[in-house]
């Protein structure tokens, strides 16, 4: 029974689903064209805004157009043919929104107030002053302000053709903006005295982005509310630095994830019933960020994990390999002290592991499964009774390994004046980040000493 | 302007959200966490709806302790989004309280559809409404103040008991763990008593206001003062100023003089928050001004003391 009736359930969403995905209605077209293409642009228009560490001036600009919307609506009820001119109240909506930048810009700089507090300040000012003018308007009476209350919310779900367009219309115009002016917009994101310093008009190019990103909250405003529109700006660029450095990349994923997020959300608050369209787009984008978060190509928590681990396996089979060689070392050390050289021949002798890792204070675990990694590249020999035996290869892996350990540790001791004591530990930390070239450096820097012996002893025993 | 008991109890209800309000208010300004206070006056929507399934009322209590999981829940949440992939902490924030308010919205539709929760009461509160219980039913003290009182109570209390662990966290949070202040609860406690705060103001203030009522008062304050023991009491006092000002601004002044301005009739009371919002930024931005004006010549250093303090102590 109770497999029925979730079968029929299922059979519902599906078909709902195909509904709104497969073969929208009309109003469903024209919601996803809206969303998305006001997703595509404030995904873009918001990178800049996280470069410039403002993602929380869309929540002020936001809230601040409330008294330009009522003031507007006063105006054109007074002056104009009556009813909400739509114009009207964007030019309203734009004004307080530019005042508001311009607040928190002027509290940033002549008052010892902080960023946080230069954009609380105005964001609730404004808006207290949006609350006396609706109650203005509530005590008039007057005709069409039923609706304006909501305004800051939203109705994506009664989104119409003309609005849609217009979203879209705007989306394209911020586009070609940001094509146009990318690397002046690259350059403003990070180095603003650079900007400056070339000669660009600076106060102009950010008064460019502003409007940019002005209009698009504005526009955005309107048809999909106030906190879908901030979200819209935050998350889709917090994405983006998950999984890329470049610029262009980031404006790429951005865009792609407003766009992709802001559609998905719709097809699903039209799939589920009673699911708000405006709060289900907001879902869709956290749900895609708690993705990037565990599987983003440059901070993943799945990336992390794999770079540490190849890191450390990296770490201990260098540890390994010197271990190996200190000990052969030490074996041959009667011809050492004689003067003659180290022997690669006689230094495939099987050496028990626990010997030469006693120090290292690895489990017997780890050191065998450090011992098969090696084995497995063909480095050297594991025999059960968990002896090691370099191969060729292996024997002049660990050469290498040694040869480049003690010639850090060399520099860091003559030329860095670094404590004898200390050498070593030192040289572990900075081993593994040891380019090729400082390699070669190293190798000229010492070359008469190589000359005389083939590996330099142990400096610090 | 005729003044009557109604706007008495506005007054004293405005005041102690007012007053409750700044106490938080003041160390979110100087641990620079203004928009905290925004983003959680947001967040603590899911609370409120799923506080309200959980007893299938609307009691406060119940209420109260989701709202400040949800609000204790966002700020962890932005620590942890700033830690984990690097964004600033304006949009770690900006990300973790819209997705919670969204959460807030589903849950509220999908499982209490019932409950109608409107939207213009939550976003610009009404005292007016509030406390009318005085008119209805002739109660002496109104609930709303009552719980306004309460707030403003429990936060004099935390504040006072905190007192030395608040200032340590605020300024120096590394230093809090060394001297074992236990910085870290005594910022989700803040967080709890914001969060708190919030719920309680919504009725009188609504969500959007509350922000203002947090942080003008003390940001206004610290532009005259450093010593926070001084900022605390200016920003209780200013608070208070502001609210009788607000309110009797709100009454007719304000109202009348922007609708004769346009050319409408004369309309009356307006927003009595709002007022108080306006009021008070208003002192901020010619406070601001008038600094150079009004601010005394910088005290001398204090000399440093010639023995270190570890030393002294012993």
């Amino acid at each position: 029974m109770d497999f029925l009736v979730n079968f029929l359930l299922a059979s519902t969403w599906l078909e709902r689903f195909s509904d709104s995905f497969l073969s929208p209605s009309y109003n469903l077209r024209v919601i996803y064209l809206g969303v998305s293409s006001l997703g595509l642009a404030a995904g873009i228009c918001g990178c800049f805004l996280l470069f410039r560490k403002r993602s929380l001036l869309s929540d002020t600009v936001g809230h601040s157009t409330l008294p330009g919307v009522a003031f507007a609506f006063l105006l054109v009820a007074q002056f104009g043919a009556g009813g909400k001119s739509f114009i009207a109240l964007m030019l309203g909506a734009l004004v307080t929104g530019w005042l508001s930048v311009r607040s928190v810009q002027w509290i940033q700089q002549k008052t010892p107030a902080r960023e946080d507090a230069a954009l609380a300040i105005p964001l609730s000012a404004y808006y207290a002053l949006g609350i006396v003018f609706l109650s203005i308007i509530q005590s008039l009476g007057l005709k069409g302000s039923s609706g304006l209350e909501y305004y800051l919310y939203g109705m994506v779900a009664s989104m119409v053709a003309s609005e849609a367009q217009l979203l879209l219309v705007v989306a394209i115009i911020a586009l070609i903006i940001v094509f146009l002016f990318f690397k002046e917009l690259n350059c403003l994101s990070f180095d603003e005295s650079f900007v400056s310093a070339q000669g660009l008009p600076h106060r102009w190019l950010d008064e460019v982005l502003m409007a940019t990103c002005l209009a698009v909250t504005i526009v955005g405003l309107q048809a999909v509310g106030l906190l879908l529109m901030m979200a819209l700006f935050i998350i889709p660029p917090a994405t983006a630095r998950l999984w890329t450095n470049s610029m262009a990349g980031t404006l790429a994923v951005a865009g792609f994830v407003g766009t992709f997020g802001a559609f998905s959300g719709a097809v699903a608050s039209s799939t589920i019933r009673n699911l708000p369209a405006g709060a289900s787009i907001i879902m869709a984008m956290s749900l895609l960020f708690i993705g990037s978060m565990l599987f983003g190509h440059r901070k993943g928590w799945l990336i992390k994990k794999i770079r540490l681990t190849k890191l450390e396996r990296r770490l201990t089979e260098k540890q390994f390999l010197r271990g190996l060689f200190d000990s052969l070392e030490s074996q041959q050390q009667v011809r050492l002290l004689s003067g003659l050289e180290f022997s690669r021949d006689l230094a495939h002798v099987a050496v028990p592991m626990d010997r030469f890792l006693a120090k290292r204070a690895w489990s017997a675990r780890k050191q065998e499964r450090v011992g098969a990694q090696l084995a497995k590249k063909g480095l050297l020999t594991l025999a059960p009774d968990l002896t090691v035996r370099l191969t060729d290869t292996g024997l002049e892996h660990a050469i290498k390994t040694a040869k480049t350990h003690r010639l850090l540790e060399l520099y860091l001791l003559e030329h860095a004046e670094v404590a004898r004591a200390n050498v070593h530990q030192y040289v572990e930390r900075i081993e593994e980040v040891t380019t090729p070239e400082i390699v070669k450096d190293l190798h000229t820097l010492f070359a008469s000493r190589l000359e005389k012996e083939l590996i330099p002893a142990e400096p610090h025993s | 302007m005729n003044w009557n008991t109604l706007d008495t109890w506005i007054v004293i209800t405005a005041g102690l959200v007012a007053m409750a309000c700044v106490l938080p208010g003041v160390f979110l300004l100087l641990s620079r966490q203004s928009m905290v206070a925004h983003g959680i006056a947001h967040a603590v929507l899911p609370g409120i709806v799923l506080g309200h399934l959980a007893t299938g009322g609307v009691e406060t209590p119940a209420l109260l302790t989701g709202a400040v999981f949800a609000g204790i829940l966002c700020a962890v949440l932005t620590r942890f989004l700033q830690n984990f992939s690097g964004v600033d902490s304006g949009a770690a924030l900006g990300i973790s309280f819209t997705t919670l308010f969204a959460l807030g919205l589903i849950l509220q539709r999908l499982l209490a559809d019932h409950v109608h929760i409107e939207p213009s009461h939550v976003l610009y509160g009404n005292l007016e409404t509030a406390i009318f219980d005085v008119i209805i039913s002739g109660t002496p003290f109104p609930a709303a103040a009552q719980r306004a009182l309460g707030a403003f109570l429990l936060n004099l209390l935390f504040v006072f008991l905190l007192y030395k662990e608040l200032v340590i966290t605020t300024f120096d949070p590394h230093h809090g763990d060394t001297v074992g202040a236990r910085p870290r609860m005594s910022y989700y406690l803040l967080m709890a008593i914001s969060a708190l705060t919030c719920v309680i103001a919504f009725e009188a203030v609504g969500s959007i206001l509350v922000v203002a009522m947090m942080i003008i008062p003390p940001a206004i304050a610290s532009l005259f003062t450093n010593d926070i023991k001084k900022l605390i009491l200016s920003s209780l006092l200013i608070a208070l100023a502001c609210t009788v000002a607000g309110h009797i601004l709100s009454l007719g002044a304000l109202g009348n003089s922007i609708a004769r301005l346009l050319g409408f009739q004369e309309v009356g009371s307006t927003n009595t928050a709002a007022g108080i919002v306006l009021v008070s930024s208003l002192c901020f931005v010619l406070s601001s001004l008038g600094r150079k004006y009004l601010k005394r010549a910088p005290a001398p250093p204090e000399p440093l003391p010639t023995i270190s303090p570890i030393l002294n102590d012993k």
